[in-house]
């Protein structure tokens, strides 16, 4: 990234002194005000060259339910898959990208490992020649605490797959004109550059800055610390809804595979309570997969921001362009509680996010 | 748990050695010279921050160490800063690793202490340590803030982003504020001032438990925990507030999970800081040396075996302490 294509820090200064100022006017300031009001908001109008990258057609999502995780999970949604139109990886070196932010005792934050050993068969079973595991953790650098914390490296040596930080992989500068962000480059791991297929195997949970995290949003663990930091403030300063999507199209994932099994409401995608739901998501259209998985939480995905532009620029988020293989969502779906940003009077508290972590 | 033998740490920390000594990319003679860099994981690209911890281990292997000075003198941005690797886009939070190792290597090497093109890196790379913290207000907002609540107003305490116009975190601000602290710091008042802000930054951001994660005490009205690797890194960069409730509460944080294995990242660098404190680290070392591969590495990682080289290091000979802060200026 050149220093002409990076963060024009002129332009920040300019918005910061002019915040600086009404602060003062008001008797604000304090501390951060200036760099709160710095942070974007998506009022963005997608370009023709963003809606081209869209996925064409009707997508299909596969809703499987799968109650816990004292089962072989493969196994129990094997006999499903035939209903599904998932992709041939046959000789293709596959990576699988869990959930792995960070670790806390009792909570559902992180793909559990579970999910992470169906997704391992999975990929093997739709002939994969290489499976690796890949997950750069965005509050840690100590990753190696988290495998084995999380048990996420033991499922992978019980597997015998290789588990690779992205957080200090390789780099690989990747072009980003015209992305949402306005970050003419981005830095992503070699790993994750030259995989044939990228699956990103989430955790589905309300998220106190987006609303809620499953596939799309999960991918912001592919951004290396190495070269962004932990956490990736970044990708907060740029806008999270902006940088969810450059993401999509820079990783091109090739289908999501979802842990909404144990999930997460309330105060997520660290500090809210287990909520079961019950079931694994699985898609090619990563846009209908989070549209799906949002109507499972009675959420409504046109009122996030991301994924309402993820239905003009990264696939269906229509309920009729979406066949569901498997219950009807209404029939599943549960109340979430949503976390404090998202509640009426208090959305003021999302200008916080570039000074927060995940 | 039985306490580890003179031998066994000497055995473990010259494995560690070999192990970092045979991943260490050609030597190199002259500043500039693409070479003498190590990467994150063997056979990797080459890594600012890998190559400033491996040099630093290995500084009594003076080609070695000096070859991965000259590396990180060659290695430096137009602006004074380090990238994750040479070229990567602008300098980031890397720049506070590298000037670190560098002063250190300087210090002890009388060969690159003299020699022009480190001493102008380290010149350059000091300067770029000042100009590179997390900027709140544009000038035109300070000159309000200056006119309407007066110089105190200037004084908000202030640490370093990992990525140029972000926020400050606490471990970048670490890494610089070892940076100018060590092996001293320079004569220049603007240094105390800007040590005083980063200082404050850190301390004021410090978690309910005593420790720190990586910058966010408190979010959306609750506490959040500690990290055990963090608060060890922020404590190395706090020598000078040793005796504050603060950082020793601190200390009695860290210190109390003695009894806790971890990753070798977490023990090495808990082991550093608080040997830096006097306090025992026998349990961190013998939960670390468990976790040494048969290669002498430590998850296969030059940082996390570089750091536990120092520490077993700080162990053996605890004068020769690499991030243990004497406290005078040069």
């Amino acid at each position: 990234m050149s220093d002409a294509d990076d963060m024009n820090r002129r332009d920040f200064l300019k918005v910061a002194a002019a915040t600086t100022a009404a602060a003062t006017a008001a008797g604000a300031m304090e501390g951060c005000t200036a760099r709160k009001e710095g942070i974007k908001t998506f009022d963005q109008e997608a370009t023709a060259a963003q809606k081209a990258r869209r996925k064409q057609g009707r997508s299909q999502v596969g809703l499987l339910a799968c109650e816990n995780y004292d089962q072989d999970i493969f196994e129990t949604i094997k006999p499903h898959l035939s209903g599904l139109k998932l992709p041939d990886l046959k000789n293709k070196a596959v990576v699988l990208k869990p959930n792995m932010v960070e670790y806390r005792e009792g909570k559902p934050v992180t793909t559990n490992p579970a999910v992470l050993i169906a997704a391992i068969k999975l990929a093997r079973h739709l002939g994969a020649a290489k499976v690796t595991v890949a997950e750069g953790p965005g509050h840690m650098r100590d990753t190696e605490y988290l495998l084995d914390s999380t048990g996420l490296g033991k499922a992978c040596k019980d597997m015998e797959v290789p588990f690779i930080d992205l957080n200090l992989d390789d780099i690989v500068e990747l072009d980003n004109h015209g992305g949402f962000t306005k970050l003419d480059n981005f830095f992503l791991p070699k790993t994750i550059v030259e995989a044939d297929a990228v699956i990103s195997v989430p955790k589905l949970k309300t998220h106190h800055w987006v609303g809620m995290t499953c596939s799309m949003k999960n991918l912001f663990g592919v951004v290396p610390g190495r070269k962004y930091g932990w956490p990736k403030n970044l990708l907060h300063i740029r806008g999270i809804p902006q940088s969810i999507l450059d993401l999509q199209y820079l990783v091109k994932p090739a289908f999501a595979f979802v842990d909404a099994i144990t999930t997460m409401e309330g105060d997520g995608p660290i500090n809210g309570t287990a909520k079961q739901m019950g079931y694994i998501a699985v898609g090619l259209d990563l846009a209908a997969v989070d549209a799906t998985c949002a109507r499972l939480m009675k959420i409504d995905p046109h009122e996030l921001d991301y994924i309402k532009m993820a239905g003009v620029v990264v696939g269906n988020i229509e309920e009729a362009d979406i066949d569901v293989v498997g219950p009807i969502v209404a029939t599943i779906a549960q109340a979430y509680q949503m976390p404090v940003t998202f509640t009426a009077g208090n959305k003021e508290l999302l200008k916080q996010a570039g000074q927060q972590g995940s | 748990m039985a306490a580890l033998t003179q031998g066994e740490i000497t055995t473990a920390r010259a494995k560690a050695l070999s192990f970092l000594s045979g991943n260490q990319a050609g030597p190199a003679q002259d500043a500039g010279a693409a070479s003498g860099w190590f990467p994150y994981k063997p056979g990797g690209q080459a890594s600012l921050e890998a190559t400033a911890w491996a040099a630093l281990a290995l500084r009594e292997q003076k080609d070695r160490a000096k070859s991965a000075a000259f590396f990180i003198v060659g290695s430096q941005n137009k602006d004074g800063g380090d990238s994750t690797e040479p070229g990567a886009g602008r300098s980031d939070w890397n720049s506070g690793p590298a000037m670190l190792s560098l002063r250190l290597l300087s210090a002890q090497n009388d060969e690159l202490a003299n020699h022009p093109d480190v001493k102008r890196s380290i010149k350059k790379g000091l300067v770029h340590l000042l100009d590179s913290r997390t900027e709140f207000y544009g000038a035109v907002g300070r000159l309000i803030l200056l006119l309407y609540k007066g110089p105190g107003a200037l004084a908000y305490a202030r640490g370093w982003p990992w990525h140029p116009g972000c926020f400050h975190w606490i471990e970048p601000t670490a890494y610089c504020l070892m940076a100018l602290k060590f092996p001293q710091v320079p004569d220049v008042e603007l240094y105390d001032r800007v040590i005083v802000f980063a200082n404050e930054f850190i301390t004021k951001n410090v978690c309910v438990d005593g420790g720190w994660n990586h910058g966010n005490a408190r979010t959306l009205g609750s506490d959040l925990p500690s990290y055990r690797l963090t608060t060890a890194e922020a404590l190395l960069a706090l020598q000078d507030l040793r005796e504050t409730a603060t950082v020793q509460g601190a200390v009695r944080y860290l210190h109390g999970l003695a009894g806790e294995d971890s990753s070798s990242l977490s023990l090495a660098y808990s082991a550093l800081a608080l040997s830096a404190y006097d306090v025992s680290v026998d349990k961190e070392l013998s939960y670390l040396l468990k976790r040494q591969a048969p290669d002498g590495s430590f998850n296969n990682a030059i940082v996390q075996t570089a750091v536990a080289a120092l520490a077993l290091e700080a162990k053996l000979k605890p004068e020769r302490h690499i991030l243990r802060k004497s406290g005078s200026k040069s």
